[in-house]
């Protein structure tokens, strides 16, 4: 697919380039187009080898490599959507359908709905009540979804006000083994074909929502009200605090923590901990709570 | 009650933090331990409290509520809206009113970082809410751990979407706005007044008569005016 074809009407073109699907600045699919709004995400295009196509601010379109295929738009990230929705036709870029596989020994309540196709349930799966689970769900063995929650939704976005295109989900959800998902959480299906993804035993308070193509790592601790916007990466052994907000495109990384109530905007490195709105070095942190 | 107060103590600060306990020895024992205690805890009966559970009289209840009624007691004159799930080991006072996709006594999040992997906790006990309690729409109320029981005072009102966690002792005459979070073993007093999405710390205490305004954050005890 060229970049050229599909781009949006305000769109300019800086430099053609060819695509193959779609993706977020964490994730690695083949050929994948993404977009980009600050300055530090020019060297996270840089870093991941998977990019081909970015949309881009006019003041950036400069300093993205000249490999990368370019496109400038004033509002990126409802270019990349108006993109999404014009790939609807093409079936390389949907997630296929596929027979349910729902393993004998999971135990699912007769009150939980799931979806009629795209749903696999692996092993010891425990669905609790009202659970609701739509197309292309991934559980693996011994995850536990509890009561009232809803896994696989659409993304909603500010259409009405800002011109938003009405989404149209081709991804879907998938959660590694142990993970465990307390009442009242939403999951949020990728708009890509790919998944949005909660790793190895990581366990989500109520309350939770989680946005699309977020891909949280292994053996993380979830509070209660925490709302992860999109494409987010969360490292591994990460704690994130009760009533967290964490913006969208973000980095936060391994062994971080993050404390009660605070907002997270910008990239966070390894072993840092979140006060308020500051990231202090975790070793640190200790060493002054531990003075006082 | 022995089995409590052994895990307060491990829990507490200075033997979390000292050197034995993070022994690779220590930490299999403990482990083991825990992962026993799960298997085998949810088998016995010996600290699950409600036993025969019972239904007053003159309830609304909606036919797509789910509710465990072996194991729940309901008081006279309760409104209990659609897709209510209650747990087990409830007990509901008279004229308590519960919105729709409120979740009961459900499990805590209680979770052990050992040995480089996280290990949950089985909790074993359950809820208590008082007479003339209103619970809005999709508000948690998680139940305790061990055989203790999260309370909810009587005439308290607790609004929609807020989280109350597990092991919590709320007062009489409490008001807890929308989209607030409780951590854990937090004890509030009678009279209090939460605002909107407030976060309230684990464990720490709350006087009568405290009034938190919205988008608080409050890690330390508060003492009343």
């Amino acid at each position: 697919m060229r970049l050229s074809d599909f781009l949006p009407e305000k769109s300019e073109i800086v430099r053609d380039g060819d695509f193959l699907s779609l993706g977020t600045l964490f994730s690695h699919y083949p050929k994948q187009i993404v977009y980009a709004v600050r300055e530090n995400d020019i060297k996270k295009i840089i870093e991941n080898s998977s990019v081909s196509c970015v949309i881009t601010t006019p003041s950036l379109a400069s300093r993205i490599p000249q490999t990368i295929g370019t496109a400038s738009d004033p509002d990126p990230r409802r270019a990349f959507y108006t993109l999404q929705l014009a790939l609807v036709q093409h079936p390389e870029f949907v997630l296929q359908p596929f027979p349910n596989q729902i393993s004998p020994s999971a135990k699912i309540h007769p009150s939980a709905v799931i979806s009629a196709r795209s749903v696999s349930l692996g092993r010891d799966v425990v669905i609790e009540k009202n659970v609701v689970i739509n197309e292309q769900t991934i559980i693996d063995e011994g995850s536990i979804i509890r009561s009232n929650s809803i896994i696989g939704n659409s993304p909603s976005t500010p259409h009405a006000a800002t011109n938003f295109p009405v989404i149209q989900s081709f991804g879907g959800v998938h959660l590694h083994c142990e993970v465990d998902i307390h009442a009242n959480n939403q999951i949020n299906r990728a708009i890509f074909r790919g998944y949005t993804e909660i790793g190895e035993q990581t366990k989500l308070d109520n309350l939770n929502i989680i946005g699309q193509g977020t891909m949280i790592g292994k053996r993380c601790l979830i509070c209660a009200g925490v709302t992860i916007g999109e494409s987010i990466l969360v490292g591994n052994d990460t704690w994130i605090g009760p009533n967290v907000t964490l913006g969208n495109q973000i980095r936060i990384g391994n062994n971080s923590y993050i404390t009660i109530g605070s907002t997270v905007t910008q990239d966070m490195d390894d072993n840092k901990v979140v006060k308020d709105n500051y990231a202090i070095d975790r070793k640190r942190f200790r060493k002054v709570i531990r003075g006082m | 009650m022995i089995l409590q107060k052994i895990f307060q103590r491990l829990k507490s600060a200075d033997v979390a933090d000292s050197w034995l306990m993070h022994t690779s020895v220590m930490q299999y024992f403990i482990k083991v331990c825990l992962t026993f205690f799960n298997y085998l805890a949810p088998k016995t009966r010996l600290c699950q409290r409600v036993k025969a559970g019972s239904l007053g009289k003159e309830n609304m209840i909606h036919p797509t509520a789910i509710i465990d009624y072996d194991q729940v007691i309901i008081g006279d004159s309760c409104v209990i809206e659609g897709k209510v799930v209650i747990e087990k080991n409830t007990i509901i006072g008279n004229h308590v009113t519960i919105g729709e996709g409120a979740v009961i006594g459900s499990e805590g999040f209680e979770l052990r970082r050992i040995a480089g992997e996280i290990i949950p906790v089985a909790h074993l006990g359950g809820v208590i809410i008082h007479d003339n309690v209103h619970i809005g729409p999709h508000a948690c109320v998680d139940k305790s751990s061990f055989s203790e029981y999260t309370e909810i005072g009587d005439s308290s009102d607790i609004m929609a979407a807020v989280q109350v966690g597990h092991g919590i002792k709320i007062g009489q005459n409490v008001i807890v706005m929308e989209a607030t979070m409780i951590g854990g073993y937090a004890k509030i007093g009678n009279r209090v007044k939460i605002g909107r999405r407030c976060s309230i710390s684990d464990g720490i205490s709350l006087d009568d008569g405290v009034d938190i305004p919205d988008y608080t954050v409050v890690t330390r005890e508060m003492k009343g005016p």
